[in-house]
């Protein structure tokens, strides 16, 4: 705590964010555990927390590309999945390394991937910092930080970017030990589907409320957190009929001030 | 569909394997099994109600045991104990599954004992993905490109797939299997890519609403 005494002049809220944030988190781990949430979480405080105006999660699909879990805005989820088709980017290389990748300045770095740096200055972004999702010295992915400016990253930044990393890496192996493989690989469909659920959940709703994707998962946020339920068991109600996405869908305005729901 | 699950246990990196169906409230058809081993292990699983086969399907995740032997008999305490003796090293089960669609499980033995290698997770994965695929499009009898001998890859790696299923159970007022399905279908004949489909669908641009008659 006492090396983010000088950062937090300027934020002197921060500290208590802070550790609301590792609270939530670790809060996430204990009780009626939803894999969806803590990543959902994680992409969330890195944005309130830390010095980027976007995040997003990526994690290994073990068959030898990466899938998009987790991210701030559909923009963002849209970036990511670029950098998957266009196979280039930081992301991908903190993936293949399992070493932090930073670009200061993405103009700089434009002809190191060319495709990722004009879609990440499409999306109004000038910096970017990867940083790699660890258990047990195996990359299972990378929590991509993006900033509306060049410059570095303040250092107590990628610290605790890399904290909250750890703490979701050991929250999708639900703080079980990885003594094998098997371990690994059931741990990650687990999340990776659970992803595929909400998804398919956003599509629904969007369809259903005329409503945007980025609207839709809004909604489906808002009713999970009004009825303390986790967000792919939501979205899993939604899509076999056992919850009206009509009660989703109104709990999308208010769902953030209030308890959005009749 | 039988040559649907034959056809991929034939890839899968084990000696032999099985592929059942099963629907939520349990009731299954074993659509495949590759011998008589694999399918004396499937029918005591669910004979005894325990196994690898059941959890995988009732947890949606996959249960590996890379060694029967030094497994931990806890989980599933009277088939190891029945098993135990025939040579089976190790046995997995792998759910097939794409989000909330569950059409039933797939799973294999090897006789000697041996961990996954990053290369078998691969292998495994991806053929199931495409059968699964198959099995979606077969059990709503729609005609498609097959994804597990066809050309193209048709894999489920966009998120937009998953966004169109939603939008199309909406559209359709059915459920996620049939919709799946119906843009496969819709995909093959119109000669397009499902990945493109997808996109349009989630664009807005196209809608499969008209189909539903």
């Amino acid at each position: 705590m006492n090396a983010t005494e000088g950062r937090s002049a300027g934020r002197p809220q921060r500290e208590s964010d802070l550790v609301r944030a590792f609270v939530t988190l670790a809060d996430t781990l204990v009780s009626d555990f939803d894999v969806s949430d803590l990543l959902d979480s994680l992409v969330t405080h890195s944005v309130n927390l830390l010095d980027a105006d976007a995040a997003g999660l990526l994690l290994s699909d073990q068959k030898g590309g990466l899938a998009v879990v987790a991210s701030s805005s559909e923009q963002t989820h849209g970036l990511e999945v670029f950098q998957i088709q266009v196979n280039e980017g930081p992301c991908l290389e903190c993936c293949a390394t399992g070493e932090p990748v930073s670009a200061e300045d993405i103009g700089v770095v434009a002809e190191r991937w060319p495709a990722f740096a004009a879609a990440a200055a499409e999306a109004g972004h000038r910096s970017v910092l990867a940083l790699p999702l660890r258990v047990r010295g195996e990359v299972i992915g990378a929590m991509n930080l993006f900033r509306n400016q060049t410059g570095p990253f303040p250092q107590i930044d990628v610290e605790l970017a890399q904290g909250l990393s750890d703490v979701a890496a050991i929250g999708i192996l639900q703080q079980r030990a990885i003594q094998n493989r098997e371990l690994l690989v059931e741990q990650l469909q687990g999340a990776l589907n659970s992803r595929i659920v909400i998804e398919q959940a956003k599509g629904m709703l969007a369809e259903r409320g005329q409503i945007e994707l980025s609207d839709a998962f809004a909604a489906l946020r808002g009713y999970a957190r009004s009825s303390s339920t986790g967000l792919a068991q939501v979205a899993a109600d939604v899509l076999s009929g056992s919850l009206s996405p009509d009660l989703v869908l109104v709990s999308r305005a208010g769902a953030r001030k209030d308890q959005g729901t009749r | 569909m039988s040559l649907v699950a034959a056809s991929c246990v034939s890839r899968l990196p084990g000696d032999g394997g099985s592929v059942t169906l099963m629907t939520s409230d349990l009731a299954r058809t074993t659509i495949h099994t590759s011998d008589a081993m694999i399918a004396y292990v499937e029918q005591r699983q669910y004979a005894l109600g325990e196994g690898p086969s059941l959890t995988a399907f009732l947890t949606g995740v996959p249960a590996l045991i890379a060694n029967v032997a030094r497994a931990p008999r806890a989980p599933w305490p009277v088939l190891f104990g029945e098993i135990e003796q025939l040579p089976i090293g190790s046995l997995y089960a792998f759910p097939l599954r794409v989000g909330v669609i569950s059409l039933g499980v797939c799973s294999f033995y090897r006789r000697a004992a041996r961990p996954l290698t990053p290369a078998d997770v691969t292998t495994v994965l991806t053929t199931l993905e495409a059968t699964t695929l198959d099995l979606v499009a077969a059990s709503a009898r729609e005609e498609v490109e097959p994804a597990l001998d066809g050309r193209t890859h048709d894999a489920l790696s966009s998120t937009q797939i998953h966004q169109a299923t939603g939008m199309i159970m909406a559209q359709l007022g059915t459920d996620a299997v049939t919709a799946l399905a119906r843009l496969r279908g819709r995909a093959f004949a119109e000669g397009r890519g499902v990945h493109t489909v997808a996109h349009d669908v989630v664009a807005r641009t196209t809608s499969l609403r008209e189909d539903a008659s």
